[in-house]
């Protein structure tokens, strides 16, 4: 083989490899996700309204030593939705006594000073548990007792969901 | 010298120029966001914003092979692993000119890809999880590589 045949094949040899190495290309994405810490939800107080008298309405507020309170736990500083299902009467047996008027707030702390008000219904209110992953959730209500109401005890039980948004 | 020699030196320099146009970047990671405990976290690879993404250049005409590598799960805070699911069709090719259609297939894995009317085109790429009911909470991740090889 001649000086010129040998270095057209050294060249040869030298273009396959590069041809080679040049023939693929690799990229990479990341493959994320987040779990967050499960949310937790106590009621701590009832919404009790003490006695009421017939034809006269009693409302407790937010703030009053009476509230109705819950506490929950979650995923630090983490958006929550705050819906409710609420009802619209306290039963004693087929005695209905209506119940309208709520009222709510929630707070990062365990007091309803300083809290963020807003009204509680089905529609989601939005909140955020606290940098120690707390929130603090206080309703009120009016009771409007008729005017021939039954005496007695009048319960029902209103709901809190949290869910992360 | 020898004249064999030359047409094949143009072939293969030929051949190196079209490499050297063939390009991949990842431009989008497959994201699930936050999870919920026991909730299975579905994203398609249709989803515009959650699913992951490369993006293809080549010559028109060009013909590539496409391997995809996806791990089977993510990790996490202390080596905490969150498994990730793989279903049929859970990945797609497409090229970027007018009229291209998605060509899905099965991840991971290999597929043949033509530029034949463009010299764009995009993969994306979903995935399923669920976190199990006692998943430790944190941020889990890991790499999803995709490797363009041109015939």
């Amino acid at each position: 083989m001649n000086r010129w045949a040998k270095l057209s094949t050294a060249v040869l040899a030298a273009t396959v490899v590069a041809a080679s190495n040049a023939s693929a290309q690799s990229a990479n994405i990341n493959v994320t996700a987040t779990v967050f810490q499960a949310i937790t939800v106590t009621g701590t107080a009832d919404l009790a309204f003490g006695n009421v008298f017939p034809g006269i309405n009693k409302t407790i507020a937010v703030a009053d030593p009476t509230s109705g309170r819950w506490s929950a736990t979650g995923q630090a500083s983490a958006q929550v939705a705050l819906t409710f299902t609420l009802p619209t009467n306290l039963v004693n047996g087929g005695n209905n006594l209506p119940i309208t008027g709520w009222t709510g707030c929630h707070n990062s702390t365990n007091v309803p000073a300083g809290c963020t008000g807003f009204t509680p219904s089905g529609t989601a209110t939005n909140a955020a548990f606290s940098a120690g992953g707390q929130l603090f959730v206080f309703i009120g209500g009016t009771v409007q007792p008729a005017a021939n109401q039954v005496a007695g005890n009048y319960t029902a039980v209103a709901t809190l969901t949290l869910a992360y948004f | 010298m020898h004249r064999a020699t030359f047409p094949i030196l143009l072939l293969l320099l030929a051949a190196r120029a079209a490499a050297a146009q063939v390009s991949v970047a990842g431009t989008r990671n497959l994201a699930f966001g936050f999870l919920t405990l026991g909730v299975t976290s579905d994203v398609p690879p249709t989803d515009p914003i959650k699913s992951g993404q490369w993006n293809f250049t080549a010559p028109v005409g060009q013909r590539v092979q496409v391997r995809l590598t996806v791990p089977n799960q993510l990790i996490g805070p202390s080596g905490a692993t969150l498994p990730l699911t793989l279903k049929n069709n859970y990945a797609f090719l497409q090229g970027t000119w007018s009229g291209a259609v998605a060509e899905f297939f099965n991840p991971p894995g290999n597929v043949n890809f033509r530029f034949t009317g463009g010299t764009g085109a995009i993969m994306r790429l979903g995935g399923s999880t669920m976190p199990a009911a006692n998943q430790r909470p944190g941020s889990y991740t890991n790499t999803a590589i995709c490797t363009i090889t041109i015939f």
